[in-house]
């Protein structure tokens, strides 16, 4: 199986009419200047990507913070509770 | 094997798999409760009530589920003990996502947080069960014990809920136009896009 970019008969995934977004760190084709035209709407479902990489990145983040000892202490207590004598 | 040694081993098993779990539940109660000590007070009660309850838990099923209906439930349980009900004001949305401690987060995670700290408590944990838990929107809807129909429409409200709060800026913080926050968040994931 391929991964994920394309199909098993190798087409492209990428739904038809959504456009790449030009990166905003200073890409060649950036996009619009402030002030322009209001964003086309293929531009919403590039946001609402930007936004579910920004949600799992903030998820993530806090997924990667050490575990306080306190946790595991409270199961080994519990664990040791159950032990027969 | 005995009874007892099959016991042992069978608690031994999902006491490493209720470990492994820890992290996500931690990540969780802090999109539900208030500051760090009260999300973790949150995560340790549904981490014991999982463990005095695992008796009834079929190994081999979704734990990561079943945890998070635990914490879930507690959460709302307590909610209701303490809480007086009304609706979540601006206050408590601000309580709800702590910091996350770390000087190296980038920007548009602080942002999100805010912004996402915004959206009502049943849109936000449907959109982070679906969008950053990793389940299904039949599994979250058995976590928030509500039909796959209302997830998928929690969910739809709170992207395009949060969509404007980062587009319009609808919230500032530290004198800083909020407005910066989807071009943050749109050049955060664009990097990430071309990393993973």
């Amino acid at each position: 199986m391929g991964n994920g970019a394309l199909t098993e008969q190798g087409r492209k995934t990428s739904r038809p009419g959504v456009r790449r977004r030009a990166s905003p760190t200073g890409d060649k084709s950036a996009a619009a200047p402030p002030g322009s035209l209001p964003p086309p709407l293929d531009d919403t479902r590039l946001r609402q990507r930007a936004i579910g990489v920004g949600l799992r990145r903030l998820f993530d983040a806090m997924i990667e913070e050490p575990v306080p000892e306190e946790f595991l202490e409270l199961l080994r207590r519990a664990d040791r509770q159950g032990e027969p004598e | 094997m005995t009874g007892a040694a099959s016991s042992a081993e069978r608690d031994r098993a999902f006491k490493a798999e209720l470990v492994r779990l820890i992290p996500h539940l931690r990540a969780f109660a802090r999109t539900l409760a208030g500051r760090v000590a009260e999300a973790d007070d949150l995560a340790q009660d549904a981490m014991m009530k999982a463990w005095d309850a695992r008796a009834s838990f079929e190994m081999g099923t979704n734990m990561k589920a079943w945890t998070f209906m635990i914490l879930r439930n507690q959460f709302y349980s307590q909610k209701r003990r303490t809480w007086r009900t009304t609706e979540l004001d601006q206050e408590a949305a601000e309580r709800t996502l702590v910091a996350i401690d770390s000087p190296e987060s980038p920007l548009a995670l602080d942002e999100m947080r805010l912004a996402l700290a915004m959206l009502p408590a049943e849109q936000r944990e449907a959109l982070v069960l679906v969008g950053a838990g990793g389940f299904a929107y039949e599994e979250a809807a058995a976590i928030c014990g509500c039909a796959v129909g209302t997830v998928k429409s929690r969910v739809s409200r709170a992207r395009r809920t949060l969509q404007t709060i980062l587009d319009e800026g609808s919230y500032d913080r530290d004198g800083r136009p909020a407005g910066d926050a989807m071009r943050a968040i749109l050049a955060d994931a664009d990097r990430l896009a071309n990393v993973r």
